[in-house]
Formats: structure tokens, sequence, C-alpha cells
């Protein structure tokens, strides 16, 4: 535990954090294998904010995953904070996840027992930092997402816009590397999905990388880099001037 | 926050013994809440835990309470002695009504007949009623010889004890149980005080010698019973009289159980007529008691393991049921770094704590249904506690036991299938 921690810091200065080799991913339905990757290549250095933009069934969602350390490749190399995934067991891939990457949902994903701040510490929890810090540390990523009156709150009584917000705290509160977004808009309004997207530029600015995964192209334009996935091949990656986003 | 960074993985080590008994707590209050939430359907999958604790409660609590009777009843004096009385049919032998006379020539025979015999005792009863002043009561009185009552363990509460020249003299001397003393003697100091003993309509004068003192123990009562000497019985209800009832005197209470067979073969044969007599002994009688109580417990025993097996399944099942319905919470944690030891600790606790909560109703109705059965059966309400220490550390082994499965699924999920939630 001690030495994985020293391994994860000790890659800050890298400046690529994530580095996609040549992503093979396959998944057996029936008798038929269904290539959800086939071939996908891209680096993203530290402190970018790019989107990952493409329709439904486009293999954005795993490209997501293999980032989230959710899942492993089938062939090629993943490299998040300059450590290899596929090499790595469920428990090493669940502290890089905790330590490096920040998840936020469209759904929000929040957890309904408990409440906001409750909500926020969890990921603190895993790192295993005392309550009492945890509670310092939640309070301060609410502050930040301007939700510091809601954090008894429970997740229902929240509207979207307020949800998004208490899942960024929760994406935020561990200081990771990565905020791994997907469609983190999709379910608001536009007005409150400005103002998401905006919260997202304003972390951007203290250095943190954003990856958005979206099917939105008005997303995919308002995000310096965007790269466009169809059919489980990138279809353009470029950087771009954003265009600012609006739901209309 | 980078010096923060490094703060807190340089105290992570001191950290590091505390950080999973804290979560631990956390993972408790989190199945505490849970629990709340689906309390209905928990609580009925609970059942077979709580049925089975408390009937491990009430089973202990029962034998101990009985065995704590037996005791009381029965006490450490009259281990050795047997009790033999007429009139009692055997069930096996009843063409036999010839009544047996104890009398003087019964009473050498069987002494020499029968091994390992101390003493034999006669004892005669009758019922009467004494009057002092205005207050009469009814009472049992016990003819005996002379030593019988220190022999038999009925102690003085004051005064003395018949003397041999009581007995042979017959003189009218009584010694009151603590109650008959008590309705008699509201004030107290019986001693020295004459009542009126009527017996079968003929009214004698009697001097209280003594009083009893109260015990639960021994075959006679200390309590409502009243003694006089035999010698009295023999002078004047009955010349010559035969016992009613004969107590044999071992010289060890380790032979009183052979004693007992001894004596109704004896006297199945005795003169060359069948007689059928009653033979007690304390110890025949607290073997019985014994046996029922054992096989009461052997019994309930048996139905406390299987309840909590039944209970265990249906732990094991309202875990596989949560960890599904939960699957997508399970994914969320998954997400925000647990891992799979994490998750599996959070089930096992959650199972370990519903069991708990099994175990902590279960002994509480245990408890209650053993008050409510000893206050029925009027005996002395004893709580075992060792048995509910040792329930309450079952329930949660219990829990942990048929919670591996249902835990190691949810931490062997897929987290990508699990945040899907399907």
């Amino acid at each position: 535990m001690e030495e994985k921690t020293e391994a994860v810091n000790s890659n800050k200065n890298t400046p690529c954090v994530i580095h996609m080799d040549n992503i093979l991913k396959t998944y057996v339905m029936g008798d038929n294998k269904v290539y959800a990757l086939k071939g996908i290549s891209f680096k993203v250095q530290r402190g970018e904010f790019l989107s990952i933009m493409g329709p439904s069934g486009s293999g954005k969602s795993t490209c997501m995953n293999m980032i989230g350390c959710l899942d492993r490749p089938t062939s090629g190399i993943v490299e998040i904070d300059g450590r290899r995934t596929a090499e790595m067991s469920e428990k090493e891939l669940a502290v890089l996840r905790n330590k490096t990457i920040g998840f936020v949902f469209q759904q929000y994903h929040l957890l309904p027992s408990m409440n906001v701040l409750e909500n926020v510490m969890l990921p603190l929890r895993y790192q295993g930092v005392p309550r009492e810090d945890r509670l310092g540390m939640a309070e301060e990523a609410l502050e930040k997402v301007g939700l510091q009156d809601r954090m008894k709150h429970r997740p229902y009584e929240l509207s979207g816009g307020q949800k998004q917000r208490v899942a960024i705290a929760r994406a935020t509160v561990t200081h990771p590397q990565i905020i791994l977004a997907d469609e983190p808009t999709g379910a608001l309004d536009s007005a409150t999905g400005k103002a998401v997207l905006q919260l997202f530029a304003e972390i951007n600015s203290t250095g943190t990388t954003i990856v958005i995964v979206t099917h939105d192209p008005k997303i995919g334009a308002s995000t310096p880099r965007c790269i466009r996935i169809l059919d489980g091949q990138i279809q353009s990656d470029e950087n771009q001037t954003p265009v600012p986003w609006s739901k209309e | 926050m980078k010096i923060k960074l490094q703060f807190r993985g340089a105290k992570s080590k001191v950290r590091a013994q505390n950080k999973k008994e804290k979560n631990m707590w956390e993972d408790f209050i989190n199945a505490l809440q849970n629990f709340v939430r689906n309390r209905t359907r928990t609580f009925l999958s609970l059942l077979g835990v709580i049925i089975g604790v408390a009937s491990v409660i009430v089973i202990t609590s029962m034998g101990k309470s009985s065995t704590k009777e037996i005791q009381d009843t029965f006490g450490s004096s009259g281990l050795d002695l047997v009790s033999v009385s007429s009139g009692f049919m055997s069930r096996r032998n009843r063409t036999s009504s010839a009544t047996i006379s104890f009398d003087e020539d019964f009473r050498k025979d069987i002494f020499n007949n029968i091994d390992n015999i101390e003493k034999v005792w006669y004892k005669n009863s009758l019922s009467c009623t004494l009057t002092y002043d205005e207050t009469t009561v009814t009472s049992n009185a016990t003819a005996v010889e002379t030593g019988y009552m220190q022999m038999a363990g009925l102690k003085l509460d004051y005064g003395e004890y018949f003397t041999v020249t009581d007995s042979v003299a017959g003189t009218q001397k009584v010694i009151l149980g603590s109650e008959i003393a008590e309705g008699l003697f509201p004030e107290g100091d019986a001693v020295g005080k004459n009542i009126l003993l009527m017996t079968s309509s003929v009214p004698f004068n009697f001097k209280v010698i003594g009083v009893l003192k109260e015990q639960t123990s021994g075959m006679d009562s200390s309590t409502t019973g009243i003694y006089i000497t035999r010698g009295f019985y023999e002078k004047e209800i009955a010349p010559n009289p035969k016992a009613s009832t004969v107590i044999l005197q071992a010289t060890d209470s380790k032979y009183t159980t052979q004693m007992v067979t001894d004596v109704t073969n004896f006297c199945s044969s005795y003169n060359g007529t069948s007689y059928s007599v009653s033979v007690t002994s304390m110890q025949t009688m607290i073997d019985q008691m014994s046996e029922i109580t054992n096989t009461l417990s052997l019994m309930l025993s048996a139905i406390a393991a299987i309840s909590l097996l039944v209970g265990g399944i249906g732990i094991m099942n309202i875990m596989i049921v949560t960890v599904t319905e939960r699957k997508q919470e399970i994914g969320i944690r998954k997400a925000l770094g647990a891992s799979p030891a994490a998750i599996r600790q959070q089930f096992l606790v959650e199972s370990a704590s519903i069991t708990l909560m099994g175990g902590i109703i279960g002994i509480l109705l245990g408890i209650g249904i053993s008050f409510a059965v000893e206050y029925v059966r009027s005996q002395s309400f004893i709580i075992n506690w060792s048995a509910c220490v040792i329930s309450f550390v079952f329930s949660v082994f219990v829990g942990i036991f048929f919670g591996l499965n249902p835990a190691s699924r949810a931490a062997k999920l897929d987290p990508v299938e699990a945040l899907a939630g399907e």
C-alpha cells in the first residue's frame, strides 16, 4: 500500500497522464466476437481539457472504462499516470481509481442512503483518511462547488444541477490527476449544464486533466481538444478553439 | 495540498491500524441504516436466528431453573434415605391388592435382608387441628422416633428437639413448622406455650418445645408440618402401631438406587405374599427429573440448531438479494476506489450486524419467554448469562459464515457491469 502510493505520486512529473496504445477490446456475445475498440491510440498530457465524442455504440464508453481503470484492454497498452493497467490486480486498480481518477456520471450515481457530506467523504474513506480529516476535506470540496449549505441533505432533496455538483465535489475531493466525466450534462437543462461545464473549466485551470465523454457535438466543440470515435476507431483528434456550449 | 498529501503519507502507517476498525464501524452504521430501511423483510429473514437464539436462552434458563429447583427441593441432606409406603399398586402388578404391615417384625426382617441399611425409621402421620387462644389451624402431624428430625435435616429455629425420655414416656410435646408457629403465635416466642391438639375429635394438651427453621429442602415439611413423638402415638392413638411410612437410612447415599430395587423385590415376595409398595428415594426422583430435563434440553437444542441453520440460510438468501439489488451501489463504490476486500468487508459486516440484531432480539425474547414460563411454573427465574454471551457471539458467527458467499459475490462483481446496474 505504502509503496504503491509512492509509485503513483512519483509519476507526477511525467507530462503524459493517459497513454492509449493500440487498444483492442473484444466481447464475446454468443458465437459472435464484437469489437468494441479496434486499435485506438492517443496520449493526453497533464492539464489538458478534452472531450471524447461519438454516437452510442461507437466505443466511447468502453474507452472511458479503460481510462477509468474499470476495464482492461484485450490487447494494447493503457497507461494511466505512468502505470500499465493490464498488469495490475483488482486491488491495485482500485487504488489507482481512488487516487488518480475522479468520476462524474450522467446519472450522478450518488448513494441515496448517505447525505451529501458522506457521499463526498466516501472516496477518502477508501484511502484510509481518518474521519476528522475527511470531514474537513469534503467540506472544502463542497464549498468549491457552492454547496456548503446543503451538506446534510440527502441526494433526493437536491436538484439535478446540485446533484451533479455534489458528484463533482466527490470526484475532486481526492485531488485526482484526472476527472473523467460521462455525459455530465446529459440530464441537465441548458443553464445548469453550462454552469457544470464552467465548473470543469475552473477545475481544469488548477491543473487537473479533464476528460468528458459525450455524444453531443456541441460539448465536443466546447473543449480545447476533441477526439471523435466511430465504430471503435478514432475518426479525428484535433485541437480547436472552444465554442461555449448551449443546449439549443 | 502537496504538503498535506505528504503529511498524510507520513502518518498513514500509524493510522493503518485504526483504519480498518474505523471503516468497520462505519460499515456497521451503514448496515444498521439499511436494516432500518428494509426492516420488514430483514426481520422476517431473521426469524430463524431469533427463534434459534431464543430457544437456546429458554432451554438453558429452564435447565438452570429446574436444576436449582431440584437442589432446593432435595438439598444435600436426605440423599441417603429410601422411603417405603404401602397402598400404592404398581402398574405391572395390578392383581396384588394385599396391604403390607409395617410392624416391628417387618422392621427386623427388612433390616436383616437388605444390604447397607444404617437404620430403619418408622413414621406415622395423622391429621389434626391445633388451637391456641382463638386461633385454630389444620395440619398434618408426623409422629417420629428420637433422632429422626436431626437425621432428616430438619433444623430448629429455636427451642429443642425431642429427647429419648420424651419418646419413651410419650410426653405431649410438639415441634411446630415455621408457618404453623407463625399462624398460632403471630407475636413469636411459641416455645413453652400450651396448645390444644385435636385428632379424631379427641383433644390433647401439648407443649410447644421447638419451632423449625424454614427450609425448602427435605422430604418432610419444615413449614406446614408439626412433629410429635412416636411414643405418644403408640401410647394414646394406637398401641403397637404399624408405621405409615418406613424410612430406610443407607450407610451411604451411593446405595440408595440399588436399595430401591432391593426393597421393591423384597416386598413383592415378603412372607410368601406379593405386596405392592411405593418405594422412592430422593436420588431416584432427582434422576427422573434430570432425565426429563435432559431429554427436553436435547429436543430443544435440536430445534435451536435447526432454526439457526435455517436462519443462517435465510440470512444468506437475503444477503444475496441485497447484493443483487445494490449492484449499482457496489459499482459506484468500486469506481470511487473501493477494493474487493473493502466491498467484502462491507457486506460481511452487514450480514454480521443483521444476525447480531437477530441475536439481541432472540436473547430478549428468550429471557421474556423463560421469565413467563418460570413464572407460570412458579420456578425461580434464572438467566444463564453465559448462554446469552455464547448465543450473541454465535449469531454473529452465523452472520459471518453465511455472509461469506454473498460478500464475495459482491467483491467479485465486474465494476463496469455493476455500474450499469443490470
